[in-house]
């Protein structure tokens, strides 16, 4: 009996034990239901959408560099500490290791996933103005359109994922990738481009972000038509086109996205610098790159989008006499110099004798180049965008920028704070900024140039005549007329215009991120090794020197690979094989 | 001759401890037994305060290193289970305790540890316990006239390895050198280079300048033990000081020196108040002050990384560097304020235990309440300066935007706590032959640990049936099983409760009918015991509770300011509804022997394999839209593990030499872990000569290069060599002087591809062991204890051994024997790869930069002398001994880097050599 006593309290203490459960604490956290139950909380996920956007520039390229250094239109002073962009060029790049980002490209997934969802819950979500509703899937639209352009151009064919929403339970391992699609970067373009004229249809957006400041860096129509222009335009080109998508297809979108941006308020920055811009800008074209971003854009009609923050030039890519700067950055190349036509709309130098660049061939023709003046009476876009031996540190100052041995922003070849090339950026950098105030420039992501230029480059290959059509010289000139540079004529070959077109797209988009991508879907990036510098010399006169030879330019540059890891657990889950070739 | 009682009693130990106590059969309470006695079954190791005692200027932790089988250095228990970490239970005088460390308990008031090791014995302790137990008692006190202990210790502290670091004129050419090979101009022109070489320019040795060559630390304490039928007491009282390592100069406005005061009491009370009523209470408080610089940089490491060619200290007034190091050392000591953080621990045991013998024969209850909390604050006063360097013209410019500031305090602080309550039914009864023993105990605890981040804020509860049955048979045969049901709220609902349970059975051998005749045989026990337990990991992961998802409303940090001003969502871990503990399935196998009365050994194996492992299933491409870092945990894992621990003691008494006795103690663990299956990416169809790189591994286990020495020489000696490889390199290519790669899957690439286990690189060392031995005669006593641990290489990253971080960190004897082409064509010694300055392709994970790190020390060497009996009666005192200690004495290491401890993991790491005399006495 006392036996069995033990067990009763045993068996008792065990049903006690049964009975109980413990209480959770609630520590604040939401569960998947409640969001779109609740109109705060819908539009906390709206806002979710827009991440993606944070990783514009200087955030995918790290810390401030410009990936215009990855090309042979610069030379970045990172080599002096292994950074990434001198990572890049010399080809220490692996699919599990890029120094340019992996995975921060891949991640627009993520945001991918969550507009997605968004597009899903919308039409029952708590909501109570339906025109709220109807903007938040304009918006939808358009973000989609932008991430999925952002991966055509890093990676080109990509998968597609359109329905893989999130649901009450987590979703994580339940969506079948075995119903992924193998794509073709024509098919994400014509993804892109649907998403986007489905945002423009959308009759709830608007053409600009909104109207008060407070709608900074909403989605817009204008901004759904940028990303078509360039989604069709990549389509088109030689990287992608797969015979689906023809320059004539990429015409129309990119005439649509033009003339939808210039009938609704959209025209080509026309305000000359007086007074105090006067301190700073020597004429339009570099007084807008110091402009603020401007919400309705009634003091910048051109800017289509901007990215939330303001450049540091400065800092990062400045002057040594400029007071805190850190960095020379990425300073422009001898290359890129080059291609800045004299005054008279004549291209001064017509190649290079060399492969090391040393022998440039002088245009007979260039009358007002003087090769030991070298900078005189050229492109006012070159003023604007580079500080070259013997400018001026700003419009009014006396002291100018001496690049020579010695001199106050000498060469170097390990310093950071000194440039590779013997030029400083000045593009976007205003030259009143230092330690003390930042007057630099907003970021911009597009503008309505780069649509003009889209435009013309589509109608030229779409073109089938002999000499250059008139729509696309057209639209070339009025760039040119913007900076005050003589038109060109409706006489020249399409080959030619073809060269013209690229150059002027090289030197007005110079150092937007526009250069690295266009040299892949061109399919020109073998050639872009070389990166010369100008030196001056005691004896008056300059001389042209090696900086560096980028390793990246084997084909299989022409896209980023696809993070391995990602590429693996791809091609396990739906049977492809996604990663691009050479890797 | 009383003394010799004390010491001798205390060194013999077991009969005498076990014959004076009951036999304890639960673990529960209090285990003196100190060899396993003729109850247990389960396998465990102990030792007790007559070894902890013995080693003065210790923690606790220190003190029971080597000696427990089966308890490793890194403070596991018969390895690793879980790649997810493996905690283990402290318990202390029966309260578990999840907020406290062994180094939280003052080693003097320790009468003995002991850990649990296979399933019969963890099992009553739940889920937190399932790793491994600790069961930690402090001294008690007895009945009998008081006896007070004074104990006074001071000590000298070395580190055990200081890296030779090169001279001002050798970490120029060094630094030339690196600069060259990477292509780029050299920043030390020739002419500097002759001054420093000549003796002139700076050349700083910074460790002499700023660093003590040893700190001091003293100890003190008192204890006193005693009472009466009625209370039993043992209170004891300790302050300890310890210095700093480095110098401070200027103390004007606070102080910046850096010291620690430590000062501890301890009550522990046994009370009677009636016959079938005691109570106890155990309290004990632990307040820590430490003071120092207020520097964000550790001073230490410091005095490496900077080149001996900076200038620094003071000069004209201004405390002076260079560019490339805006906090010099002497004004990161002296003028970057100071800071005190203090830290109370204040622990508190109530126990009654209600013996209900007169209405049920060995039935009798408990009620034990557990409380601990640690508060810790820091006091800052922060302080600024003004940096200034050369301006090339013999002058001083400023450097950078910091200036001196106004002295300001600030203070910041933390609390934990836990406090729990076991109710507790026993039953003990001996009938005839037969033995029976039950006890059932319900405990339920809170618990705030210190984290400040949303969800830890809250406390953790759980709650716990624990229970065991045992019977013995004639004293022979003994069986076990134990349970125990427990929940956590940090299960989902629904599943918050979960059973484990264990059994043991044993066989004493030696009280059989044909054995009782070997006289020589005191005890032959056999033992196996098997167990499933569930693994309670759940308070080390990123989110806290990982069945939900982590999402929250954001009232700002969006984008868009339209948007319910910039509110968002912030999207953490994605949760798994299904979520529940890891389980374990243990067995063990064990054998006690003890002959002759002096000679005893134990030999356990055991075998283990855990399913239901917390990982990632990396599986899932992210294209889907969630990351690596948010996916949710999933119970698919799983590890096996095994090893064996054997331990063995000796006590002799030679009579013929004034009865000198001998101790001798060894005790060693092996153990080897695998993991089976962690969720990880099976690379096979991507070309990998390693396709896995968890599954199938140790824990921990990482991965690089292996070199290919093939042909005499594992660099590339010339830039022909590299071109005439026929290899391609997707990372960065090698210079001249780099080391050579494996092509281990022959595809003619150099990546991801071709990287392979390195050798031994994981989390758990094979082996720990220690062993040694104690001699005392004629009122001296000599005490050696050697202890290592082997089957343990790690993979050196760091400055150190990676020469490019900060503006080179170069060793004596690695980096001066770098290669270059001059000693390449010299045939001279080359030890380390080509120089760099930022990344080359040698400083990528590879087996050259991975060294053993197998150590054995003499961890203890303790001479001491106590007075004879006569001379310190007529002090009125019943023992006094003086003694001298060395700790880490010798280390012998096959390290291939000189410049660390073994135990290290970075230059500033220091382990500490130290030697100290002392003095016992009592009356």
């Amino acid at each position: 009996m006392k036996r069995y006593k033990s067990l009763l309290y045993f068996a008792a203490g065990l049903a006690m034990a049964a009975c109980t459960e413990i209480e959770e604490y609630p520590d604040g956290r939401l569960s998947f239901d409640q969001i779109f139950q609740n109109q705060k909380l819908t539009g906390a996920y709206m806002n979710n959408c827009y991440e993606g956007l944070n990783l514009g520039h200087g955030h995918i390229y790290g810390s401030h560099s410009f990936i215009e250094g990855a090309t042979d239109n610069a030379a970045d002073v990172d080599d002096a500490n292994g950074g990434s962009i001198s990572l890049w060029n010399q080809g220490a790049v692996t699919s599990f290791t890029n120094p340019l980002g992996t995975p921060k490209q891949w991640n627009l997934y993520t945001y991918i996933r969550q507009v997605n969802t968004m597009l899903h819950y919308l039409p029952d979500a708590e909501i109570h103005t339906e025109s709220v509703r109807e903007h938040y899937r304009g918006e939808c639209y358009a973000l989609r359109a932008y991430y999925y352009l952002q991966l055509l151009k890093t990676y080109g064919a990509v998968p597609l994922m359109l329905d893989n929403y999130d649901t009450e339970v987590s979703s994580d391992n339940t969506y079948d990738y075995s119903t992924v699609q193998v794509t073709t970067p024509c098919d994400i373009a014509r993804q892109v481009i649907a998403d986007a004229r489905e945002a423009i249809a959308c009759e709830q957006l608007e053409w600009h972000s909104g109207s008060s400041d407070n709608d900074a860096f909403r989605m817009s129509k204008a901004i759904a038509a940028a990303t078509m222009s360039e989604a069709a335009l990549f389509a088109a080109s030689p990287l992608n086109n797969d015979g689906t998508f023809s320059w004539q297809d990429a015409a129309e979108v990119c005439l649509e996205a033009l003339t939808g941006c210039t009938t609704n308020g959209y025209s080509l920055y026309n305000t000359a610098p007086t007074l105090e811009g006067l301190l700073q800008a020597y004429n339009v074209y570099d007084f807008y790159f110091l402009g603020g971003y401007d919400v309705r854009g009634a003091s910048d009609p051109e800017t289509i989008m901007g990215y939330n923050g303001q450049y540091s030039i400065w800092q990062y890519h400045g002057l040594p006499t400029t007071t805190g700067q850190t960095s020379a950055g990425t300073c422009p190349s001898q290359e890129l110099i080059d291609c800045y036509e004299t005054i008279d709309g004549v291209a001064p130098i017509l190649g290079y004798a060399d492969a090391d660049h040393l022998q440039p061939i002088i245009n007979p023709v260039a009358t007002l180049y003087d090769p030991a003046n070298p900078y005189a009476n050229r492109d006012p876009r070159l003023m604007a965008c580079v500080y070259y031996n013997g400018a001026p540190l700003s419009p009014q100052s006396e002291t100018l920028v001496s690049t020579a041995d010695g001199g106050n922003c000498a060469i170097s070849s390990t310093n950071v704070r000194n440039t590779r090339t013997g030029y400083y950026l000045r593009k976007f950098g205003s030259p009143l900024s230092d330690r003390s105030l930042n007057s630099d420039g907003a970021i911009k992501a597009f503008r309505l140039a780069e649509l003009y230029l889209n435009y013309a480059e589509c109608v030229l290959e779409a073109s089938t005549s002999e000499t250059a059509p008139r729509e696309a010289v057209n639209a070339v000139n009025k760039i040119r007329d913007r900076v005050g540079m003589p038109r060109l004529g409706y006489d020249m070959s399409r080959d030619e215009f073809r060269k013209r077109l690229r150059n002027e797209r090289r030197v007005e988009l110079a150092f937007e991120d526009n250069y690295f991508y266009d040299l892949r879907r061109w399919k020109a990036l073998s050639g872009t090794e070389t990166v010369t510098g100008m030196r001056p010399l005691a004896e008056g006169g300059y001389q042209r020197f090696v900086v560096s030879r980028s390793k990246a330019t084997a084909d299989k540059y022409l896209r980023f690979p696809i993070p391995g890891e990602e590429a693996v657990r791809l091609k396990q889950a739906t049977g492809h094989d996604w990663q691009n070739a050479g890797w | 001759m009383k003394y010799r009682h004390i010491i001798l009693a205390l060194a013999i130990g077991a009969p005498a401890w076990t014959q004076a106590q009951e036999p304890a059969d639960s673990t529960l309470v209090k285990s003196h037994a100190v060899y396993p006695n003729d109850t247990t079954t389960y396998a465990s190791a102990r030792v007790g305060s007559e070894i902890i005692d013995l080693a003065p200027s210790t923690t606790l932790d220190e003190a029971v290193k080597g000696h427990l089988a089966g308890f490793y250095n890194n403070g596991q228990i018969r390895g690793m289970q879980s790649q997810n970490g493996s905690p283990i239970l402290l318990v202390l005088d029966g309260v578990p305790s999840t907020t406290l460390s062994l180094s939280d308990i003052d080693p003097r008031t320790v009468e003995s540890v002991e850990i649990l090791k296979d399933a019969a014995a963890k099992a009553i302790y739940g889920p937190l316990g399932a790793q491994g137990v600790i069961l930690v008692t402090t001294k008690k006190g007895f009945t009998g006239n008081t006896v007070v202990k004074v104990t006074a210790d001071f000590a000298f502290q070395k580190p055990t390895k200081t890296a030779d670091m090169v001279d001002g004129y050798q970490y120029a050419s060094l630094r030339n050198q690196a600069l060259a090979n990477d292509g780029l101009s050299p920043a030390f022109s020739t002419d500097q280079l002759s001054l420093l070489q000549s003796g002139q320019g700076y050349n700083n040795n910074w460790r002499k300048q700023y660093l003590n060559d040893f700190r001091t630390a003293q100890r003190y304490s008192i204890s006193l033990n005693g009472g009466n039928e009625r209370v039993k007491y043992y209170v004891n009282g300790g302050f300890e000081r310890e210095t700093g390592m480095y110098e401070t100069d200027w103390k004007e406005k606070y102080d910046p020196s850096p010291w620690t005061n430590r000062f501890n009491v301890t009550s522990n009370l046994d009370i009677k108040m009636f016959p079938f009523l005691s109570a106890w209470m155990y309290s004990s408080m632990r307040i820590i002050r430490e003071n120092g610089s207020d520097s964000d940089n550790n001073i230490i490491n410091l005095c490496y990384i900077t080149p001996p060619t900076t200038p620094g200290g003071v000069i004209d007034g201004k405390i002076v560097t260079d560019e490339n190091f805006s906090d010099p050392i002497y004004g990161e000591i002296n003028y970057s304020g100071a800071r005190e953080t203090s830290t109370t621990n204040i622990n508190a045991n109530f126990g009654l235990n209600l013996d209900l013998n007169q209405w049920v024969k060995g039935l009798s209850l408990q009620g034990i309440l557990g409380y601990n909390s640690k508060y810790s604050g820091i006091r800052k006063g922060a302080y600024d300066y003004t940096r200034y360097v050369s301006d090339g013209d013999g002058g001083w410019t400023v450097l950078g935007t910091q200036r001196e500031a106004a002295l300001s305090w600030s203070k910041t602080s933390t609390a934990i706590y836990f406090m729990n309550f076991q109710g507790r039914i026993k039953y003990q009864r001996n009938f005839d032959k037969n033995y029976v023993s039950a006890n059932v105990t319900y405990l339920s605890e809170d618990k705030l640990n210190g984290s400040t981040s949303t969800g830890w804020l809250l406390p953790f509860s759980r709650i716990q049936l624990s229970g065991e049955v045992k019977y013995g048979f004639d004293n022979r045969y003994y069986v076990q099983v134990a349970f125990n049901h427990a929940g956590s709220e940090q299960l989902p609902k629904g599943n918050q409760f979960h059973f484990s349970p264990a059994g043991s059975v044993s066989w004493n051998a030696h009280n059989e009918s044909f054995l009782r005749q070997v006289t020589w045989l005191n005890q032959l026990k056999l033992r196996a015991s098997a167990g499933i337990l569930q693994y309670d990991n759940l308070w080390n992961f990123p989110s806290r509770y990982l069945y939900a998802d982590e999402y929250r409303q954001q009232g700002g940090g969006g984008v868009i300011g339209s948007l319910y001003s910039y509110a968002h969502i912030s999207e953490g871990l994605l949760g798994n509804p299904a979520l529940t503990w890891e389980k374990t399935y243990e067995q063990n196998y064990g054998i006690d022997l003890r002959v002759l009365n002096s000679l005893s050994l134990s030999v356990d194996y055991f075998r283990s394999h855990l399913n239901r492992m917390l990982c990632v299933d990396n599986t899932t491409p992210t294209a889907g839209g969630h990351t690596t870092s948010t996916r949710a945990y999933t119970n698919i894992g799983r590890t096996h593990n095994q090893g064996v621990d054997i331990s063995a003691r000796y006590t002799g008494v030679i009579p013929s030499a004034s009865h000198m006795t001998i101790n001798g103690y060894v005790d060693l663990g092996w153990n080897k872990n695998r993991i089976d299956y962690a969720g990880d990416l099976d690379y096979s169809s991507s070309g990998y000569a390693y396709p896995s790189r968890t599954s199938g591994y140790s824990i921990g286990q990482q991965f690089g290069y292996l070199i290919d020495g093939s042909n005499g020489s594992i660099f590339y000696n010339s830039q022909d060599e590299i071109d005439n490889s026929g290899l391609k390199f997707a990372g960065r290519e090698p210079r001249p002087g780099d080391l050579k790669f494996k092509d281990l899957n022959g595809d003619g690439v150099i990546d991801e591809c071709d990287k392979a286990p390195l050798d031994g690189v994981k989390t758990m060392p094979s082996f720990n062991y220690g062993f040694g031995a104690q001699v005392i005669w004629r009122g001296f006593d000599l005490y050696l204890y050697f202890q290592g641990e082997t089957g343990r290489s790690h993979l050196y990253t760091c400055a150190g051994v990676y020469e490019n971080s900060y503006q080179g960190v170069y060793v004596n004897g690695i980096h001066t024997h770098a290669w270059t082409a001059e000693r390449y064509a010299a045939g001279q010694d080359i030890r380390y790869p080509a120089l760099t300055t930022s990344n080359s392709s040698s400083l990528e994970d590879n087996s050259f930069f991975v060294s053993k790190a197998d150590f054995i020390r003499l961890r203890n060497l303790v001479l001491g002398y106590s007075l004879p009996s006569t001379t310190v009666q007529k002090l009125k005192l019943t023992q006094l001994r003086f003694y001298f200690a060395a700790e880490n004495l010798f280390t012998s290491t096959n390290m291939k880097f000189k410049c660390f401890d073994p135990e290290a993991s970075a230059l500033s790491d220091y382990l500490y050599r130290s030697f100290s005399i002392g003095l016992n006495l009592s009356f």
